[in-house]
């Protein structure tokens, strides 16, 4: 069951990051739940990557396969890593001749989209926007109160 | 007066916003030059090219055709690796900015097609002394060959095409100049490590299901739609032979058929099942 933190991140990754060549590509987010990972795979038009291939690497191995399973019908997967071992971690998804691996540093973000977490110009702008956004209405509500006293 | 207060306070939040990433640009920064102090170790790299078991085998096309390859010549140039931190996400389709990069000089032209009993892979260039790490990004510009039976092209096929009865000798050529930005490759094995004294290995991979299609996938799977398949490529017929380039296709495909062909020219390379960015020189 992906949570509707991961859903909206990974639309809007969707949205704003389109496949390199504008085709079939597959991208990963990942989000906390608690002390474990839970990991998003969905191809560029959307559609959940279910049933697909997963491998788990350890910072502290990262060329073994640390954990392998597959993703649930939609798309979701998720593992509880060891943080004595490393806190950075790496998450394979494959299915069909497509796939995505994204990395995971877990002394950092909650939520982390695509390969390797980078954002695009384009989602930088969008997101800061809705952050900066969220400051003014905020100061222009507190400016409005302290008109009306 | 509020009104000014209000704006004060946002543009002083955005200045905070675009702050805090800074600090963690010059702790990179910092942690980087510690890891440079200490004495570097080098293995070495070698780059490979695969056309998969669809350019090996031969497949059949979406629609029905039956394609083997003889030849599939790719001319790479450029060819450089990264270790990157954070890794690079090719969806960002900015250049690379690589901590460590290494660059395998001169122009390579290889044939994806092995001889009789040829490895899967084949080797591009090989590099000594590099400094280990993880190579996890790379990039390369595929440029017309200068000489040999692909001259004039940075890809060029020569395959055989059959269906029932009929039977093609196909010979495309495509001599546009593609440059690639690739993440990590993504596969069975992780590859691009280099440990001290050893060889770590990189992967172009070229994903020719995407010019034709694939008959082993759902009509309507989403790379059989992206797919041209080999019918539009039947009414050039001269005598059982297709040779053509981009040049000449341009006035002999259907505007959406020669455009649907650039489109899927730049979704060829890969890295191992990973996808690229790539434009058009």
């Amino acid at each position: 069951m992906r949570s509707p933190i991961a859903s909206i991140t990974l639309f809007l990754v969707l949205l704003t990051g389109a496949s390199p060549a504008g085709a079939h590509g597959a991208r990963v987010i990942w989000e906390f739940r608690g002390d474990s990972v839970f990991v998003s795979a969905a191809f560029d038009d959307g559609m959940p990557m279910d049933s697909a291939q997963v491998t788990v690497f350890s910072g502290a191995a990262p060329s073994e396969p640390w954990l392998t399973g597959f993703t649930d019908d939609r798309g979701g997967f998720a593992f509880l890593p060891d943080r004595s071992e490393s806190s950075n971690w790496d998450v394979q998804v494959r299915k069909a001749g497509h796939g995505d691996i994204v990395h995971l540093s877990l002394e950092s973000d909650t939520v982390n989209s695509g390969s390797g977490g980078g954002l695009s110009a384009l989602q930088t702008v969008l997101m800061s926007a809705c952050v900066v956004w969220g400051f003014i209405g905020t100061a222009f509500f507190f400016a409005s109160r302290r008109k009306r006293v | 007066m509020g009104t000014l207060k209000a704006a004060l306070f946002a543009v002083l939040a955005l200045a905070m916003i675009h702050a805090v990433p800074g600090c963690g640009d010059a702790d990179q920064a910092q942690a980087g030059s510690e890891e440079q102090t200490a004495a570097p170790e080098y293995g070495s790299l070698q780059f490979v090219a695969n056309g998969e078991d669809f350019v090996r085998d031969g497949f059949v096309s979406s629609d029905g055709w039956s394609i083997t390859f003889r030849h599939l010549y790719v001319t790479i140039s450029d060819l450089t690796a990264y270790q990157t931190d954070p890794p690079y996400d090719p969806h960002s389709r900015e250049e690379i900015a690589g901590e460590v990069t290494v660059e395998l000089e001169g122009v390579h032209t290889v044939d994806l097609v092995p001889g009789e009993g040829g490895i899967e892979t084949a080797l591009v260039g090989f590099l000594e002394n590099v400094p280990v790490g993880h190579y996890n990004a790379m990039s390369w510009t595929m440029v017309p060959a200068a000489d040999g039976p692909s001259r004039g092209y940075s890809i060029y096929l020569d395959a055989q095409a059959e269906k029932g009865d009929q039977s093609y000798n196909v010979m495309l050529g495509f001599e546009d100049i593609y440059h690639y930005l690739a993440g990590e490759y993504v596969g069975d094995v992780r590859k691009g490590f280099v440990e001290p004294g050893e060889t770590g290995e990189l992967e172009m991979t070229f994903h020719l299901d995407h010019l034709f299609g694939d008959n082993g996938l759902p009509v309507d799977s989403e790379l059989n739609l992206m797919a041209m398949g080999f019918g539009p490529f039947t009414s050039l017929m001269q005598e059982g032979t297709v040779e053509e380039d981009l040049r000449s296709l341009e006035s002999k495909l259907s505007q959406s058929d020669y455009e649907k062909l650039l489109a899927i020219l730049l979704t060829l390379g890969h890295t191992g099942e990973g996808h690229c960015s790539c434009v058009v020189r």
